[in-house]
């Protein structure tokens, strides 16, 4: 388990995880008569930021994080994610 | 099982997943119920009997009108989950990917796991739920059942009420 990773690698594995979570819902769902999508997904993420090896360090909230370095309540990431149709790049003058 | 592996118990995306398949998996479960009401009802035989006076002088008929219920328009009720949000508190951890398997998930660089803060979570890690990550997933549906309505249409256009005397 690692405490600590970069902002830039946490949000985005965040966001990854989420695109590939949708993605399967939608192949395992392929055929059905009604599928569910998630149009808007909220992140509370109370967790300790710091400045560490030139960069900003996240350690989200844990036990581990908690009982092991008495961190991880201190900060707060809310993050609002918005479904995006695929393929829409949001260039009004590209056309496919 | 060690700490570190029973406090990581469901993989970020995995949980977000099941969870979305769930609600797919219960709305499935209402139509099926459904195309087994509009089934019972399409072999249902309703007649309706009048009867009708006509010219001068009156004379008087029994008639009848007759079709399946879905051609009168009775239909099943659809229950439909319009939205819904799920709101779960969680305990985010983080681990190096190490798998050498193809696929999306293996060209991130770490997995992120989701423990949900019950109970046990607190009372064994002595830890609080005011510390703990939330998520807030809404979920709707896409696309509504339009072809499943199409095909009620079509029953009915294709057997419509027959109106005819009977004395």
């Amino acid at each position: 388990m690692i405490p600590f990773i970069s902002l830039r690698d946490f949000l985005e594995e965040i966001a990854m995880n989420l695109n590939v979570a949708m993605d399967e819902v939608l192949e395992k769902s392929k055929g059905m008569p009604v599928t569910f999508v998630a149009p808007s997904v909220e992140l509370e993420l109370p967790c300790t930021i710091r400045y560490e090896s030139n960069s900003l360090q996240v350690g989200p909230s844990n036990a581990f994080i908690s009982n092991y370095y008495g961190l991880g309540n201190d900060s707060k990431i809310n993050i609002h994610f918005m479904l995006k149709p695929r393929g829409d790049n949001g260039n009004k003058n590209c056309r496919a | 099982m060690s700490v570190a592996q029973e406090v990581a118990n469901a993989p970020f995306d995995e949980m977000i997943r099941d969870l979305l398949l769930a609600m797919v998996s219960a709305q499935n479960e209402a139509n099926m119920a459904f195309i087994a009401g509009v089934k019972e009802l399409s072999d249902e035989t309703v007649t309706i009997s009048y009867t009708k006076t006509t010219g001068t002088p009156p004379t008087t008929e029994t008639r009848e009108i007759s079709g399946n219920a879905l051609a009168f328009g009775i239909l099943p009720t659809l229950l439909q989950i319009q939205n819904g949000i799920i709101e779960i508190k969680m305990a985010v951890t983080i681990t190096k990917n190490t798998s050498v398997s193809v696929g999306v998930k293996a060209k991130a660089k770490f997995l992120f796991f989701s423990a949900s803060v019950d109970a046990k979570y607190q009372n064994s890690y002595s830890y609080k739920a005011e510390a703990s990550s939330l998520i807030r997933i809404t979920v709707a549906p896409s696309p509504p059942p339009q072809p499943l309505m199409e095909a009620i249409k079509t029953i009915a256009e294709a057997a419509p009420p027959v109106d005819k005397a009977t004395t």
